[in-house]
């Protein structure tokens, strides 16, 4: 009733409730003055009552129509006044506007700077953050593939990982297709350390790159000594003094998938995998009683540098295919 | 009645809405009473297609509508002609006059 009487006091057009309402004692105001009239002209009530009704007809589809009619012109008063009201802002703008030449210019200079500014920043951030990485298909299969550690005091993950355990997640995982790596040893110069380590273990320590095909979509060709056309995707530093990285990478299938998730889409994939345990030269074997795990995360983050990857594998390991 | 006689009865009754409405502001039942009292009690609207020509006379902006009391002391939907409704009132007569007219001479001539 309050909203009622505020509607009233605004002239704002009467809601579709209050329409209904109308209609109804407005018959009803109708009925009863003639049921009145009738029974001053000596009719009992009931018969008076009786005629009021018959006289007027169907009161229920009367009102019906009477609700519809009004809804019809609330709703068109409702745009009118929306009409009116933007109309009566124009114009009160552009006689500020006019007013005030200075003024004016800064708001079209704010305006002009705020969506020049805004159009390329929202195209960097689509192209970063929200669309896949191109020439990539399905990318929310591709994968980064990490090896867990475990003893009795750390545990963790491995960012990368030695080339024979690339050859056991390749050949054993059941849930990665096609696991691939590859190197490039000449962006990293092993310290003595590393070179040590790696000799240790018969292979080098690499700095590590995650790649996917070559710009226009050309596919990666893993050759025996290098990958051809391979575009970095993300790299993989090198842990110093920690297990030693070979190199991991993922892409799809048809660029000789580095790892490839099979299957039903899992956010975290933990797997028991056959990967030669491995320890560091100065960690005893009974220190490193953890089982290795595989877990593998989503890889959806576009990273493109376009910049081509010389691979190198070692000749001791048979090639990536 | 066929629907032809309908139409014809409709547009009829819109006029004698707006004479009635021409003196000042009633609600629907004093319509209803003055159209039948003026027309030498020939005439008796049906009370619902009244109102549905009021409401609809309102919608095209002929008429317009204000609650008040009525002198039996009860909430009253009062009508009133607007200058469009007012104008149409004119013109309606004037050809309402005309179409009579014309029957008229056409009925009262001898075969």
């Amino acid at each position: 009733m309050a909203i009622e009487g505020i509607r009233r006091l605004l002239r704002l057009p009467p809601s579709e409730t209050q329409a209904r309402r109308d209609a109804a004692d407005e018959v009803a105001f109708h009925v009863e003055t003639r049921v009145e009239t009738l029974m001053a002209d000596g009719l009992d009530e009931a018969e008076a009552r009786r005629r009021a009704l018959a006289e007027f007809g169907d009161v229920s589809e009367a009102r019906e129509e009477l609700t519809v009619i009004a809804r019809r012109r609330a709703r068109r008063e409702r745009r009118s006044a929306m009409y009116e009201r933007a109309w009566t802002d124009l114009r009160q703008a552009w006689r500020s506007l006019r007013r005030d030449p200075l003024f004016t210019l800064g708001v079209l200079v704010t305006l002009s700077l705020g969506m020049g500014v805004n159009v390329p920043m929202f195209g960097v951030t689509d192209r970063l953050l929200l669309q896949p990485p191109p020439h990539v298909e399905e990318p929310d299969r591709v994968v980064r593939v990490y090896f867990g550690y475990q003893d009795a005091y750390v545990t963790g993950l491995i960012v990368g990982f030695p080339y024979v355990d690339y050859v056991a997640v390749r050949d054993g995982a059941p849930a990665l297709t096609n696991a691939a790596a590859y190197c490039q040893p000449a962006e990293h110069r092993p310290n003595a350390q590393e070179v040590r380590q790696s000799r240790a273990h018969a292979h080098r320590p690499q700095r590590c790159r995650l790649a996917t095909s070559g710009q226009h979509g050309t596919p990666i060709r893993v050759r025996r000594d290098r990958l051809e056309n391979a575009c970095v995707l993300q790299r993989c530093h090198l842990i110093r003094g920690g297990w030693h990285v070979a190199a991991t990478a993922c892409t799809p299938d048809r660029y000789h998938a580095l790892a490839v998730r099979e299957g039903e889409r899992r956010e975290h994939h933990r797997l028991e995998c056959a990967v030669y345990r491995r320890r560091r030269p100065d960690t005893q074997r009974e220190r490193c009683g953890g089982k290795q795990e595989e877990s593998a995360m989503p890889y959806a983050r576009p990273y493109r540098h376009p910049q081509l990857v010389q691979h190198q594998v070692p000749h001791a390991h048979p090639p990536a295919t | 009645m066929g629907d032809r006689d309908m139409q014809l009865l409709q547009g009829t009754l819109d006029v004698l809405v707006l004479k009635a409405l021409s003196p000042g502001a009633r609600h629907g039942y004093a319509v209803a009473r003055w159209i039948h009292e003026r027309s030498g009690e020939e005439l008796t609207v049906e009370d619902r297609a009244l109102y549905v020509a009021l409401h609809r006379l309102e919608d095209r902006g002929l008429v317009e509508s204000e609650w008040g009391i009525s002198e039996n002391n009860r909430r009253a939907k009062y009508y009133q002609l607007t200058a469009a409704g007012r104008k149409q009132l004119g013109e309606r007569s004037a050809l309402w006059e005309r179409y009579s007219r014309a029957v008229s001479r056409v009925l009262g001539q001898r075969a």
